[in-house]
């Protein structure tokens, strides 16, 4: 059975899912997956410093399609395969400040999360938390569930909307 | 015998992510809610509805949140409606600066369900838990 504080953590953790869900799929249109995936780092998860990058078709690159509190055009365009957090987000694999990540040495300017957005095993983008909010001291499980939820549902809404931006 | 009339919230926030979040933590039944997106609509539905509690988010388009709180509190039909400010922790050093906008209370984002649940029966003058079933815990 569970204890009061479990009980209350799994509210807590599925109004937060249920809200991210709700926001990235309640729309067909890119700018407001955009501003929802914002709105959920900022207002779930606590940062205020974020980008959310595309991966290229051709696979090269990751394209700025949204930030938040960042210097966008130093970020408007990464290499997959030179930049380090480019490298870091196309080895698929989440980073998080402080744990163990092979890439980690290689990142030039700290940051508190890099979120590898995966679709049919194939990296299609990638969210990038620089700092938290200052009261905010780490990631507690919550956030981890809303990490877990937002690489594939955000890689899925971006791409339910990859038509409209070419259109 | 009828029913007590439920209790009228307005929320207050230009992110509708953070307006569905607190409908989650505050709907259910024991609520009546309704919303604004900026302090100007805020300061309009508040004159308009008389809610008994306002949760009020600082930064917003058109009017901010203390400007909004400001203008409601010094109203005569509205000046007793307690506000609850929505900040971040960088923009509560202006809420602690600036309390004479008269809010009663602030919660801090990311907003913690318990705790937000917790300040708004405090502030309507429930018992913890005993105003409704908002969020089971």
């Amino acid at each position: 059975m569970l204890s009061h504080p479990e009980v209350a953590r799994w509210n807590v953790a599925l109004v937060n899912l249920y809200v991210a869900i709700h926001q990235l799929h309640g729309t067909l249109v890119r700018a407001e997956v955009v501003e929802a995936l914002t709105e959920i780092v900022v207002g779930l998860i606590g940062s205020e410093m974020l980008a959310v990058f595309e991966r290229s078709d051709d696979g090269a690159c990751f394209r700025l399609i949204g930030s938040f509190g960042i210097d966008a055009y130093e970020y408007r365009e990464l290499s997959a395969s030179d930049d380090p957090l480019g490298r870091l987000l196309a080895s698929g694999v989440r980073y998080v400040d402080g744990e163990p990540h092979a890439l980690a040495d290689e990142l030039e300017t700290p940051i508190a999360a890099a979120l590898p957005l995966r679709l049919d095993g194939r990296v299609t983008g990638g969210i990038v938390l620089f700092s938290l909010l200052a009261h905010k001291r780490g990631f507690d499980d919550v956030d981890y569930d809303l990490f877990d939820l937002l690489t594939t549902h955000a890689a899925i809404a971006l791409r339910c909307t990859a038509g409209e931006v070419s259109a | 015998m009828s029913l007590p009339r439920k209790k009228l919230l307005l929320l207050v926030d230009d992110s509708k992510t953070i307006l569905l979040m607190e409908r989650m933590i505050l709907g259910g039944g024991a609520y009546e809610l309704i919303t604004a997106l900026d302090g100007e609509e805020a300061v309009e539905k508040a004159r308009a509805e008389l809610p008994d509690l306002i949760l009020m988010d600082v930064v917003m388009p058109r009017m901010n949140g203390f400007e909004a709180c400001r203008r409601i509190r010094s109203g005569a039909a509205t000046s007793n409606i307690p506000v609850i400010m929505v900040t971040t922790r960088g923009e509560l050093e202006s809420v602690e600066a600036g309390y004479e906008s008269g809010c009663a209370d602030y919660v801090i984002k990311p907003i913690d369900a318990q705790e937000l649940l917790a300040k708004v029966q405090s502030c309507l003058g429930e018992t913890l838990d005993g105003g409704g079933d908002a969020l089971p815990s």
